[in-house]
């Protein structure tokens, strides 16, 4: 085990997220089984009152999952010192490749708690808690993934011992292996670059039409293609954001997006998109929920909002991947 | 957006008119960033001195292994090794370790050589006569010697030596040369007490860095008893085992971390009469419990803001410009006679994030369910009040 | 004037029981019924313990009914969540406590804020409305004094300062002369007679003679034991 501040930390942040999703499913269990909205009695109140314990502890829960999250990309970045063969946190992760599962189980609480934090917003503001059910269910299924993370990273760390000869983004990034990763490393900048500007403006373009439409069919249309969005961005940033930003015509590794030497740039990078995809999403996802006449207006006003922080999220994540094209020493040599 | 704003700008207002015991609560949350941060910034700061040490050190050091301990090699390999293709020089070593009963403490003592011409002089020179030696700053503090002044070393054959001092040394990285005495070459490995014509190891310098492990193995497979550790492997060694340190010292603060925790849960909980009265005309003038928790929730965000910022202050002067005197107790056991340190003040964000999830984020979720009880106070209790 | 076509208030069958099951249940309020009309002026009265607290703060969405219904500008609040409560509460009622409950270490102006916090409002509009309201009460040369260290009259005033800052359409008080002298009672009572005369709704728990007789009610509702046994309209 490596003992590390990074990995202390991450440690206690992911005991901490799971203290706190454990007694937040607890309760929102005890919730659902009393559950009586006819009821006036003392219990239903408290009950009532217990609703807002789940939504400040899984408020808090996703703050520190997000910190936890880039904590984690940092110091897998910073462990890389420790093995042979990493230079960046790409060679970290595969020393014990249970590293790409943390990975995928903070994507998926980053990507899963807004959702469910929304759905608790409009609940609590509709008047007679109409979605009680569906938000302490879906709770139930949150919890597992935040004990499976907390698991994995033990998993992890324990696993990492500094001997490990380790292969490098060197290996997983470049244009000759047989990984899916090489096979978006290898896709000519000439190629991906088109697909990605089409893909934007079909985004945006959708976005546009859902915020300014406000049809169901456009939610629909605009949360299908959040998910994709999500995949072309993360493969265009490996297929030549990456390479841009290195002026390497070769390199692709993701990861030294995150290192001081790039300026940090992945973070925005990442945010930028992720925010855009989720608040793309959550229009879609919960328009059906609309049809309570209850929620109608909630639902409307909410979506408004959503769709515009997803069009100002994605201009700025389009702004920092299209930046080093425009004004980079390699810009003419994808082209 | 603006109802957060409003609800900051009250939990500001509110914060002020409780200032005691607000203090008192920053007081030692930032006592416990200031003891987090210093041992993060402290072993960070030994970590990068240890770096800054390698750099001048051999691309492949050999040494000589007899029942899996390090012994003395003999000083001829070195010729052998010389031959090699790609390997620019190969010079034998003397150095090692004595006792030094008056001061209490364990001195290193090297041979001129290879390394030590990198040594900074702050004064002086290197040793030329057996009869001299230079000395580094703790060791001259020590004694009180200066260039031109005497030490008297025990030899391997416990017999008393006296030298005299013909320089110190400046330090880059004070952990190197620290608790340093160099003599001439031959007169070190007399003082150790090495056989004639024996080295404590070998230093092996190699043009080209991509050829370093292809030498290891054909030095290794020439002498089966020897040992090459390439100097990447002795950075990652380091590394690992600074890192493991500092673990090892936030490990135990984590016990003081919870007792924290638990302290933050107390103030939390402990609402005064009128707190408690304050919240319910909140809650009677139209506040809902969710913006009761938010206000909590700023208010822990504030007291964590400050204390960490207050904390980390704390924690840079301590450990920069102090020297650490708060850890030092702790870090006798390392190292004898440990450096005095002056390492540069060097911000890392990293180490800021990993200050801030060992701190805020057990005080944070130990506020959570306090708020929470304070925030679901009924509005009509003001009422019958 | 008991029941206009479309009443601003309507209260159905409404029981509050407090305690409910327990050896020391409490049934405070019994099945009442009546309704409140636009500006009108009602008083609640029956000696102390007949449930006029409890009556009034479940018209006033601070807490829900057993049973009955309760419904406010036509709308249904016995069953809201508490965040609607809270938000109908917050534009519809204000309210004026027997002991004031102002926070004496904040300023004048900061109390009468305090309501405004949650609604979003822009700082501008927020000094705006507390202008208006200030200027009302008589209060500018107070704004930043502390509201422990200002005169009974003022916190008073103060109090219904805050009350009003929101606009309400309905202000409810309870006992609101208990502890005051006769000339800071008749005080509030012209205040309460000048918003009448701008069309607020008022309601008032009391059993305090100056009020009851006091010629601005319209109506009054007596309570004993959580019944209502009597309705005069003066
Ligand atoms: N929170 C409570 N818990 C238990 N009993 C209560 C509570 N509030 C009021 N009561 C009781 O309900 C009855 C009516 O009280 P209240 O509505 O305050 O009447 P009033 O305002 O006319 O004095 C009283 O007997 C009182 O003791
Ligand atoms: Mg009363």
């Amino acid at each position: 085990m490596i003992l590390h501040p990074g990995v202390l930390g991450l440690l206690i942040g992911g005991a901490v997220v799971v203290a706190l999703m454990v007694v937040g499913s607890l309760v929102g269990l005890q919730i659902l089984r009393a559950w009586d909205p006819s009821s006036s009695s003392e219990n239903q109140l408290a009950l009532e009152r217990r609703t807002y314990l789940v939504s400040a502890l899984v408020g808090v829960a996703l703050w520190i999952e997000i910190g936890s999250a880039l904590l984690f990309v940092h110091t897998a970045e910073d462990l890389h010192e420790l093995f042979v063969g990493a230079m960046c946190a790409t060679g970290s992760l595969n020393a014990n490749p249970v590293g790409w599962w943390v990975l995928a189980t903070k994507g998926a609480m980053v990507l899963l708690f807004p959702v469910w934090l929304a759905l608790n917003g409009l609940d609590q503001r509709a008047g007679d808690y109409p979605v009680v059910r569906l938000k302490y269910g879906l709770l139930v299924v949150l919890t597992p993934i935040a004990l499976a993370d907390l698991v994995l990273q033990i998993q992890y760390f324990r696993g990492i011992r500094p001997d490990i000869i380790t292969s490098c983004c060197g290996s997983l990034f470049s244009e000759s292996g047989d990984h899916l990763t090489s096979d978006l490393a290898s896709v000519p900048a000439a190629g991906a670059l088109p697909l990605f500007g089409l893909a934007s403006a079909i985004f945006l373009a959708a976005l546009a039409w859902a915020r300014f439409g406000r049809r169901p069919v456009s939610m629909g249309v605009v949360a299908v293609l959040a998910p994709v969005i999500l995949g072309i961005g993360i493969a265009s940033i490996i297929s030549f954001v990456s390479v841009a930003y290195y002026e390497l015509p070769t390199h692709h590794c993701p990861f030294d997006l995150f290192q001081g030497s790039s300026r940090y740039v992945g973070y925005p990078l990442l945010i930028s998109l992720v925010t855009a995809v989720v608040s793309a999403a959550l229009p879609g996802i919960l328009h059906p929920l609309a049809r309570r006449s209850d929620l109608d207006g909630l639902v409307a006003k909410s979506e408004k909002k959503w769709l515009t922080v997803s069009v100002a999220a994605y201009s700025v994540f389009l702004v920092f991947a299209v930046w080093p094209l425009v004004f980079g020493n390699l810009a003419l040599e994808l082209m | 957006m603006r109802r957060h704003f409003r609800i900051l700008d009250f939990a500001l207002a509110s914060l002020r008119r409780r200032r005691l015991k607000n203090w008192a609560i920053v007081a030692v949350y930032a006592f416990t960033v200031t003891i987090v941060s210093s041992v993060l910034l402290l072993t960070n700061a030994i970590r990068q001195e240890a770096a800054l040490l390698l750099v001048g050190a051999p691309e492949l050091t050999v040494q000589r292994v007899v029942g899996g301990r390090h012994a003395p090699i003999a000083v001829e390999v070195t010729e052998t090794i010389a031959t090699l293709p790609g390997v620019v020089e190969a010079q034998p070593r003397y150095w090692g370790y004595t006792y030094d009963a008056v001061t209490d403490s364990t001195i290193t003592v090297i041979g001129a050589g290879p390394g030590s011409a990198e040594l900074e002089m702050v004064e002086g020179r290197l040793p030329e006569h057996s009869t001299e030696c230079a000395v580094g700053a703790g060791v001259a503090a020590m004694w009180g010697a200066e260039v031109g002044g005497e030490v008297i070393l025990i030899d391997a054959s416990t017999t008393g030596v006296l030298y005299e001092v013909v320089g110190t040394f400046a330090a880059p990285s004070d952990i190197l040369t620290n608790d340093l005495v160099v003599m001439t070459g031959d007169e070190a490995a007399l003082f150790l007490g090495l056989p004639e014509g024996w080295a404590t190891d070998l230093a092996v310098r190699i043009a080209n860095p991509a050829e370093v492990d292809t030498i290891a193995t054909k030095i290794k497979r020439a002498f089966p008893d020897s040992r090459p550790i390439t100097r990447s492997e002795v950075l990652r060694t380091y590394d690992a085992v600074f890192h493991w340190r500092s673990g090892m010292m936030l490990a135990m603060l984590s016990g003081g971390l919870i007792a924290f925790a638990i302290l933050a849960w107390d103030k939390a909980t402990g609402l005064s009469a009128e707190e408690r009265k304050e919240i319910g005309i909140l809650k009677a003038v139209g506040w809902d419990t969710g913006d009761v928790l938010e206000l909590k929730m700023w208010e822990g965000v504030v007291i964590s803001v400050t204390s960490l910022l207050l904390g980390l202050i704390a924690a840079l002067i301590h450990v920069f410009l102090l020297g650490a005197p708060l850890l030092t107790p702790v870090l006798r056991g390392w190292s004898v006679l440990f450096p005095e340190l002056h390492p540069v003040p060097h911000i890392d964000p990293y180490l800021l994030v990993s200050i801030a999830f060992l701190t805020v984020v057990p005080y944070v979720a130990a506020t959570v369910a306090p708020s929470w009880k304070a925030a679901i106070t009924d509005p009509d209790s003001v009422v019958r009040g | 004037m008991t029941s206009g076509a479309n009443p601003l208030v309507s209260v159905d069958d409404v029981t509050k029981t407090y305690n409910r099951g327990a050896p020391d249940e409490v049934r405070a309020v019994r099945g009442v019924s009546t309704s409140v009309s636009a500006g009108e002026v009602l008083v609640l009265e029956g000696p102390s313990g007949s449930g006029k607290t409890s009556l009034l703060t479940m018209i006033g969405c601070m807490s829900r009914p057993t049973s009955g219904q309760v419904a406010v500008d036509g709308r249904r609040v016995s069953r809201l969540s508490e965040v609607a409560l809270t938000s109908i509460r917050r534009s519809t009622f204000g309210f004026i406590f027997q002991h004031l409950h102002l926070i004496p270490n904040l300023s004048v102006e900061d109390n009468i804020m305090i309501p405004m916090v949650p609604t979003g409002l822009s700082p501008v509009e927020m000094k705006q409305r507390v202008q208006r309201v200030l200027a009302e009460m008589h209060l500018e040369h107070r704004r930043t004094a502390l509201a422990g260290r200002i005169s009974g009259g003022e916190q008073q005033r103060t109090a219904v300062a805050r009350a009003l800052v929101n606009r309400p359409s309905i202000v409810i008080a309870d006992e609101p002369t208990a502890h005051l002298d006769s000339e800071l009672s008749s005080e509030l009572l012209e205040i309460f007679a000048d918003l009448n005369a701008r069309g607020t709704t008022v309601i008032i728990a009391t059993h305090d003679p100056r009020v009851i007789d006091h010629p601005i009610v319209h109506r009054r509702l007596l309570l004993r034991d959580g019944e209502v046994v009597g309705e005069h309209a003066p």
